[in-house]
């Protein structure tokens, strides 16, 4: 997975995180029929229990090797940030962001993001 | 996510590969996901898809059976679409912008095994070196 290879390149001069944030298209709400032929049919979760679940189904099936967080059940940083369905940030070391992706899917340009982590440990 | 690894694909592919390579691991990704709705025809909207769900260009300038094909392939109808493109550049509108402080946040760690630990991360006791951040959720 292309994530995680971006991960083991950089991990020792960059501090990564996946936020694991609200289900883009949960089964009680837009499903889409790729999550119907790979069985991944989840609810939207209501607690952070049921949260945690489906996040640990993912960080297992995508084999997931950064830390992963959760984000809370008000949504906070996900608001905070505008990033559902997906997207992509860099922020550099002073706290100012640096990059940030258009909205996945169609936006999630892990290429443009990985380059600009190769430039913030330049 | 998975969803988004296609998509990954499908950009380093630039969407039209032309090399027998590019196309058996294009068929390659196609199969993985068994999918009709990710035929390679498809590939052909998703510059489009990322220029409107971005705000670069507006549903009501795209020819009508291009919209139909869109709105088809994600079992919505068109005014649904509309309203899921207007919410998205509603919300496109309120994410902080490079240069501006990223927003702080202190959240729970998952385990290597997707298990809850109990222990928090916070964004501004990381600074130092440089964050890179992945939002996204299984589905």
């Amino acid at each position: 997975m292309r994530l995680n290879q971006i991960y083991e390149r950089y991990a020792d001069k960059v501090a990564f995180f996946c936020i694991y944030i609200q289900e883009a298209h949960p089964d009680d709400g837009w499903q889409l029929p790729v999550n119907h032929d790979d069985s991944v049919l989840y609810d939207q979760p209501k607690t952070m229990d049921q949260r945690a679940t489906v996040a640990q189904a993912c960080v297992l099936h995508l084999g997931l090797a950064m830390p992963t967080l959760l984000d809370d059940m008000n949504n906070s940083t996900d608001v905070a940030y505008s990033a559902l369905p997906e997207r992509l940030y860099v922020i550099d070391s002073g706290g100012r962001i640096v990059y940030r992706s258009d909205p996945g899917p169609y936006g999630f340009d892990v290429s443009a993001w990985e380059q600009s982590i190769a430039v913030s440990v330049s | 996510m998975e969803w988004c690894e296609y998509m990954e694909c499908s950009r380093r592919l630039r969407y039209r590969p032309a090399a027998p390579i590019a196309r058996f691991t294009l068929a390659s990704v196609c199969a993985r996901y068994k999918n009709e709705a990710m035929s390679e025809p498809d590939f052909d909207l998703i510059p489009l898809m990322t220029d409107l769900t971005s705000g670069r260009k507006f549903l009501k300038d795209v020819d009508a059976p291009i919209v139909d094909q869109i709105t088809s392939r994600l079992k919505l109808r068109r005014d649904q679409f509309q309203a899921l493109l207007d919410n998205n550049l509603e919300r496109a509108k309120k994410a902080p912008a490079v240069g501006d402080a990223a927003p702080d946040f202190d959240l729970e760690l998952v385990d290597g095994k997707g298990v809850r630990t109990g222990d928090t991360r916070q964004l501004s006791a990381c600074l130092g070196k440089p964050i890179a951040l992945i939002f996204g959720s299984y589905t």
